[in-house]
């Protein structure tokens, strides 16, 4: 038996600047597939013309989201030091099981089981797919021990993963959900973009942080290391796009949309965007905007709904004298 | 927004930063004049606590409100928060 001595992981000191903000703020909004009526989407479903597409969107989503599950999360909350942050990490892993879970809900409604395991199939045949897959897969695998830069990269690969390349996917449903088409499978990608928006940010900021210790040589390498990273992903994501959307003429604006998140993911590690602006299709812009999206009356459960703190009733409640 | 402009924006107030209580005094004024009861709709973010908003229904209750339709609740996105603790 080993004899190392193991700490307990202390919440009532910080030890880490933001672990409890994103702590509190993803749990905040803790939701579940089975809360939105994706059967309210068949019918359209049945005559809708795309749903080759439609379908290998939601399948590429399931694999980056598993990925993100059982290696991306476990890796950096097993590698990171602090234990607040390894814990908010092993959250962040758990809400990708709902997301990669989702999916299939999806699935399940719209698909009969034949379609289903032909398109689980074709996630294993889809050279793209398995391409960004083994990419990140790699760099998580790499993260060792006592290596800080190897943690590190398993962090930029993170967001590049949940920044970057997920939204060659988001973007389709955002885009048919913005014009009333398929809304409430595009309502439960709304609820995805708003994790993986937290964990971006989360994950990134700890990787700046992390970045901030190396020499500036050694920060110099990874720099030149992550923009090739970036650039080798863009190039697999640009024929991934032109596969998946070749029947619906939409590549051109998934891809500038694409590359509109790559600066987003390298903003969040701190580095200096790479692309030009561009316009961005104002209706799949509307989608990201989740905390300013306004709602109609008859929208569902909405992705700015967020747990209320519970605080007791007291007599006090009842005093109208002082009214907030 | 019709009529809304670069020169009048100031005037106009975001439904959330309604006082809610203000909201419900209004809608009461209302309510007397409407044979009918109008669905209210409240506006509140996630800083509201769950005595906030048994507080708020029994006011509107108290001043005669017929029905408290929905509650918008708004998300205090993740940059405000961090802003807030830096």
């Amino acid at each position: 038996m080993s004899n190392l001595i193991y700490e307990a992981v202390n919440w009532n000191k910080p030890t880490s600047e933001l672990a409890q903000i994103f702590w509190d703020q993803q749990w905040k909004q803790i939701w579940f597939p089975e809360e939105i009526a994706v059967s309210k989407d068949v019918k359209q479903w049945q005559s809708f013309e795309h749903q080759e597409t439609y379908k290998k969107v939601f399948a590429g989503l399931t694999l980056l989201d598993t990925v993100q599950t059982n290696i991306g999360m476990n890796q950096i909350a097993a590698y990171a030091t602090d234990l607040q942050e390894k814990a908010v990490f092993t959250v962040f892993g758990a809400f990708e099981a709902i997301h990669a879970k989702s999916y299939s809900y999806i699935f399940t409604t719209l698909c009969t089981n034949t379609e289903i395991d032909e398109l689980f199939e074709w996630v294993k045949k889809n050279e793209y797919l398995q391409y960004k897959a083994n990419k990140i897969g790699d760099i998580y695998n790499g993260v060792e021990q006592g290596i800080p830069e190897s943690l590190w990269k398993g962090m930029f690969a993170s967001v590049m993963l949940e920044s970057f390349l997920f939204y060659s996917g988001f973007f389709y449903p955002l885009f048919l959900g913005g014009q009333g088409i398929l809304r409430n499978s595009a309502e439960v990608i709304s609820l995805i973009l708003r994790d993986e928006s937290i964990h971006g940010v989360a994950v990134g900021f700890f990787a700046q942080n992390l970045f901030k210790q190396f020499s500036k040589e050694k920060q110099d390498e990874l720099k030149v290391w992550g923009y090739e990273l970036l650039l080798d992903l863009y190039q697999n994501e640009m024929s991934y796009t032109d596969d998946v959307y070749a029947e619906t003429g939409l590549s051109p604006d998934v891809k500038a949309y694409v590359r509109y998140n790559a600066n987003k993911a390298l903003m969040n590690v701190g580095f200096e965007a790479m692309f030009p602006e561009e316009e961005v299709n104002p209706i799949v812009m509307n989608g990201i905007r989740n905390e300013g999206s306004t709602y109609d009356f008859f929208s569902q459960k909405g992705s700015t709904y967020a747990k209320a703190k519970v605080a007791p009733i007291t007599d006090s409640t009842f005093d109208f004298k002082k009214r907030i | 927004m019709p009529y809304l402009t670069n020169d009048n924006a100031h005037l106009y107030v975001e439904a959330y930063e309604v006082n809610a209580y203000d909201l419900i005094d209004l809608y009461a004024a209302a309510q007397k004049h409407v044979d009918q009861g109008i669905s209210m709709t409240l506006y509140v973010t996630d800083a509201w606590t769950t005595e906030q908003l048994a507080k708020i229904y029994i006011y509107a209750w108290m001043r005669g409100i017929k029905s408290v339709y929905y509650v918008r609740q708004r998300l205090q996105t993740l940059e405000e928060c961090v802003a807030c603790q830096i």
